[in-house]
Formats: C-alpha cells, sequence, structure tokens
C-alpha cells in the first residue's frame, strides 16, 4: 500500500516534468507577448509585470500582417474543403469496391504521407509557373492536398471499415443509389471523422510552411511565411514576434483541444490499422 | 432509363477515383519528372541552355566531400532524435495510460500542444529560448551555476540543439500511437502475470515490450521519415549553419535547388533523397520481420 501510494507520487512527479518541459515554451511565448516591448528581452527577465496588448495592436495594424491573415484564411478553408469533398469518394474505394492492387494502392497513400516535399516541389514549382498559378490560391490550394489528402483518405477509411455492411444492404434493398447511400447512410454515420478531417486539413494549411514559402507570393502570402520574415524585418522585437506567433498557434491549440478525441482516434487510425 | 444509369454509375466510379488521379497527379508526376530532369543541365538563371547530361549529376553528387558530410550528419539527426524519442515517448505513454493519476488527466489535455503548434512558430521561440544573451535557457543554466552557451552558433551545439526541438515538437505524435498500442492490448497476459507474481519490471520488459513491438516499429517508421523531412527547425533556426554543421540532406537539397538555382543537380538530390528514404524504410521493414 505504501509503496503503491509512493509509485504514484513518484509518477505524477515525472508526468509534472513532462508536461513543464512541452509547455514551457508555449507559456512562455503568451507571457513575453504580453509584456511592454522593452521589457521583452531584458535579462534578468522580469517575473511581475502589468500585461499590455499593445504588442497586439501594433502587429494587428500592419497591412501585410493582416493581408497574409486574409490569406492564410483562404488557403486553409479552401484545401480542407477539398480535402474533405475527395477523402470520403477515396475511401468509399478503398473499402467497398473490390479490386486487384486495392491494399497496394493504400500503401501508396501512406508512402506520399510520408515523402520528402522537395521530392515534388521543383516540378510542381516549374508547372505552376507555366500554368501562370504561381502566387495563386489556386495553386497553393492544390499543392496542400499532397499533405492533407492522403491522411484524410486513411481516417475516413478506419471510419468506414466500421460501418456494418448490412446497412448498405438493406438501403439497396430500398431503392437507394450509390450516392444516396453515400451521402444518407454512410456520411450520417461518419460525423466524427469529418470534422476531425476537416479541421486537421484545416491546421496543415493553416501551418504549412515549405510550399508557401516556394510558391506563395507577393500576394498570397500566408502567415508562416510572413512571421518568419519578422525576424529580420524586425530585428530583435520580441514583443511583436511573440504576439505574431500567438495569434498564429492561438486558433489552432483552441482547436485541437475541442476535438481532441476524435483527433487521437483519427490519427491513431492513419497509422496503426 | 438503361442509359441514364450506367451514366450516372460511370461518373461514380470516375468520383471514386478521382482522389487518386489528383494524388498521382501532384506526387507521382512530379517525381518522374524531376528524375527525368536530373538528367539535365538545368540551371535557373539560363532557362534556354539545357543539355542532357546523362548521370552526371549523380556522379558529381557521389564524388562530393560536402555531399557525405551532409549523408553523415543527416543520418546521426535522424538516429539520434528517433532513438531519444523512443525512449522518452514510451515513459510518457506508459504514465498517460494510468488514468488513476491526477496528471494523466491533466497532461491529456495539452500534450498535443506542440505538435499542433506551427512549425515555423515552433522555430522562432526555440531561436529566442535558446538567444545566447537573452535566452532563457542560458538564464536557468546560470541560476544553476553554468556558464551560457552559444547554442546555435556553435559548431557542437547546434545540431543538439535542432534534435532538442524536434523532440519537443513530435514526441507527442509518437505518445499518440505508443498509447493506442497500450490500450489494445490484450488483458489476459497481464492478469496472468501478477497472478505470478512478476515485478513491474518484468511485466514490461516481457510482456509490454514484446506485444507492443508492431506499434514501436510502426512509429519509428513514421517518426524516421519524418525526421528526414525535417525543414522549418533548420531553415530558421540555423539555417543550415554554423558552417555546414546543420544542413541535413533535405535542407541541402533546397538550398542548391533554390538558393544555387541549380535545378538539374536539384532534382537529382531530390532523387537520391526519396531512394535513401525508401532504402531505409525498407531496412526497417526488414529488421522488423526478422
Amino acid at each position: 500500500m505504501y509503496n503503491n501510494r509512493l509509485n504514484n507520487i513518484m509518477s505524477n512527479i515525472v508526468e509534472l516534468i513532462f508536461i513543464l518541459f512541452f509547455m514551457f515554451p508555449l507559456l512562455w511565448l503568451l507571457w513575453t507577448s504580453v509584456k511592454e516591448p522593452l521589457l521583452a528581452f531584458q535579462m534578468p527577465p522580469v517575473w511581475i509585470f502589468k500585461p499590455t496588448i499593445k504588442n497586439y495592436l501594433e502587429v494587428l495594424s500592419r497591412g501585410p500582417f493582416l493581408k497574409s491573415l486574409g490569406n492564410t484564411v483562404i488557403v486553409a478553408v479552401g484545401s480542407s474543403l477539398i480535402t474533405t469533398i475527395l477523402a470520403i469518394p477515396g475511401a468509399y474505394l478503398l473499402t467497398r469496391v473490390r479490386f486487384k492492387g486495392r491494399g497496394i494502392l493504400s500503401m501508396w497513400t501512406i508512402v506520399i504521407r510520408m515523402a520528402p516535399p522537395v521530392a515534388f516541389i521543383l516540378a510542381l514549382y516549374t508547372w505552376l509557373r507555366s500554368w501562370g498559378l504561381l502566387d495563386s490560391y489556386l495553386g497553393l490550394i492544390m499543392v496542400y492536398q499532397i499533405i492533407s489528402l492522403p491522411l484524410a483518405i486513411w481516417i475516413i477509411r478506419a471510419f468506414f471499415l466500421q460501418i456494418p455492411y448490412e446497412l448498405e444492404e438493406a438501403a439497396t434493398i430500398d431503392g437507394a443509389n450509390k450516392y444516396q447511400i453515400i451521402i444518407r447512410v454512410m456520411m450520417p454515420l461518419i460525423k466524427p471523422g469529418i470534422v476531425t478531417v476537416l479541421i486537421l486539413s484545416f491546421i496543415n494549411g493553416w501551418n504549412e510552411f515549405f510550399y508557401a514559402l516556394i510558391i506563395s507570393g507577393r500576394n498570397t502570402r500566408t502567415l508562416p511565411v510572413t512571421i518568419q520574415s519578422f525576424v529580420s524585418d524586425t530585428g530583435i522585437e520580441w514583443g511583436n514576434l511573440t504576439s505574431a506567433s500567438i495569434i498564429v498557434v492561438a486558433p489552432v491549440l483552441v482547436f485541437s483541444i475541442l476535438v481532441r478525441k476524435g483527433f487521437i482516434k483519427g490519427l491513431a487510425a492513419g497509422s496503426i490499422k | 432509363l438503361n442509359n441514364t444509369k450506367s451514366w450516372s454509375e460511370k461518373l461514380f466510379y470516375i468520383l471514386i477515383i478521382l482522389p487518386f488521379v489528383v494524388l498521382s497527379f501532384l506526387t507521382l508526376g512530379p517525381f518522374i519528372y524531376s528524375a527525368y530532369r536530373s538528367l539535365f543541365h538545368w540551371v535557373a538563371y539560363d532557362p534556354g541552355n539545357i543539355y542532357f547530361l546523362g548521370l552526371e549529376n549523380y556522379i558529381d553528387i557521389f564524388q562530393s566531400r560536402v555531399f557525405w558530410g551532409i549523408m553523415g550528419r543527416t543520418f546521426y539527426q535522424v538516429s539520434t532524435t528517433i532513438v531519444i524519442q523512443l525512449v522518452l515517448a514510451m515513459i510518457f505513454a506508459l504514465l498517460l495510460n494510468r488514468d488513476e493519476l491526477f496528471m494523466t488527466r491533466l497532461n491529456k489535455k495539452v500534450f498535443l500542444l506542440p505538435m499542433m503548434t506551427a512549425p515555423v512558430v515552433v522555430s522562432l521561440t526555440w531561436k529566442m529560448l535558446l538567444n545566447a544573451d537573452m535566452g532563457m535557457i542560458n538564464y536557468f543554466l546560470n541560476l544553476f551555476g553554468i556558464k551560457s552557451f552559444n547554442w546555435l552558433a556553435s559548431y557542437q551545439l547546434a545540431m543538439p540543439s535542432i534534435i532538442l526541438v524536434d523532440i519537443w515538437r513530435s514526441t507527442p505524435f509518437m505518445v499518440i500511437i505508443l498509447l493506442a498500442g497500450l490500450q489494445s492490448l490484450p488483458k489476459e497476459p497481464f492478469e496472468a502475470a501478477i497472478v505470478d507474481g512478476a515485478k513491474k519490471w518484468q511485466t514490461f520488459r516481457y510482456i509490454t515490450l514484446p506485444l507492443l513491438a508492431p506499434t514501436i516499429f510502426v512509429a519509428l517508421l513514421f517518426r524516421a521519415m519524418d525526421a528526414f523531412r525535417r525543414f522549418e527547425t533548420i531553415f530558421i533556426m540555423t539555417g543550415g549553419g554554423p558552417g555546414r554543421s546543420t544542413e541535413t540532406l533535405n535542407v541541402h537539397t533546397y538550398f542548391q535547388a533554390f538558393e544555387y538555382l541549380k535545378l538539374g543537380y536539384g532534382s537529382a538530390l531530390a532523387v537520391v533523397l526519396v531512394l535513401t528514404m525508401l532504402a531505409i524504410a525498407l531496412l526497417l521493414i526488414r529488421a522488423f520481420r526478422q
């Protein structure tokens, strides 16, 4: 009994260390973002101060920052919708149609998820340029399918596999066609899966940096690329940099806390089953 | 009537194949194009002057000392990251699997956050934390009487710093996979172990670990591939420097293609990167089968 309690205390302490390690950088970011600009990089750090939203107002008053905030919303929402619309029929093919090479097709989708973007970007850059799609929302939304669609297909696939086949048979006997079966029978049953995919793809598009660095431009630059250029633009203005960072991560972190359970299920499904 | 039915049936098959056509068009197509272009002399500042070289780009790569240095660093980065991460993630997952603990209930709500944070923000934040003069890491070290380090500007410490940040960012992903694995283990062997009076460590070593092996393998495979592609941390925190001490194959390829504008040579490097990753994946799969 005594031994067990000691064990629990030790375990709690180890978990506390983990949580400090994982949360400290984010808390520091938040903490620095509400400091007076001059206090931000004073050493030793000032622990007690009156919080201010000065940095946020300053960042939000910058035209380029607001423009790229808008760009990021457009690209993230657009790519997330298209990913979800494509993932549902894709997962249907992988779970409901029997054909030779289905296993290989499923594996190949996972391989794309693991492939390095640099393997595709040279050609994509050349092609998008010749089609006039460099620095366009459409180009970014298209390219973001590479990072979002494979995972989305796998998550929906895992949810489809849990639907008993009898439901579809019954619907077929009632005279429903395949479109109706997907939209009226299957989709309502996998709502949590669809929500997970929508949010996950949104986050992918919102956070993406590598492709955006190369194929976005003055008109479509997204937030990750913009705040990265803050560093050189502003020297060591940590106040602005940290508040801009908080603006970038806050929506995503709130989302991910909200959908944590479906999210963990989806990710685990995408990698284990 | 028959005609419309077959028409809508055809459309249905087109729709369910479409996602894979899109994916092929965006990945397989570009990769084949890159592989083809890797056989050419092709530089961005002289687009009119493209000519066939055969395998010369590859010969250049394999004869370059820089390339082998970069390969070595890449392997060092990938293997160190995933091994440290596996140990940490395993401890963390075992703890998170014990719902009766107070901290577990708290931790489960927040442990995903590093993974969801935009990689750019992660890199910028750690760049500030690791700052030599004004960073919190040095401040804490000084509190314990340890002198400051110039983390990102030092040949010895830059790569470990990059690895630290990657561990911070992606350990939660490994935890998710291991935790899912732990929760799907059968109960019977553990009950039998308790009846037999096995110690906790023995239970872990002889029951949990073997049963969890497939999950561990998947986690390692995913994370190894992910570590190979690591870009933001290096690009933003060190830009590959100091010297080339943090330039990995992925970052090197980017620089060759988009900074030095050597598109043909860069294509060849991209092909080498993909083949290297494939080889590592196959080796891991083979090692696991045995």
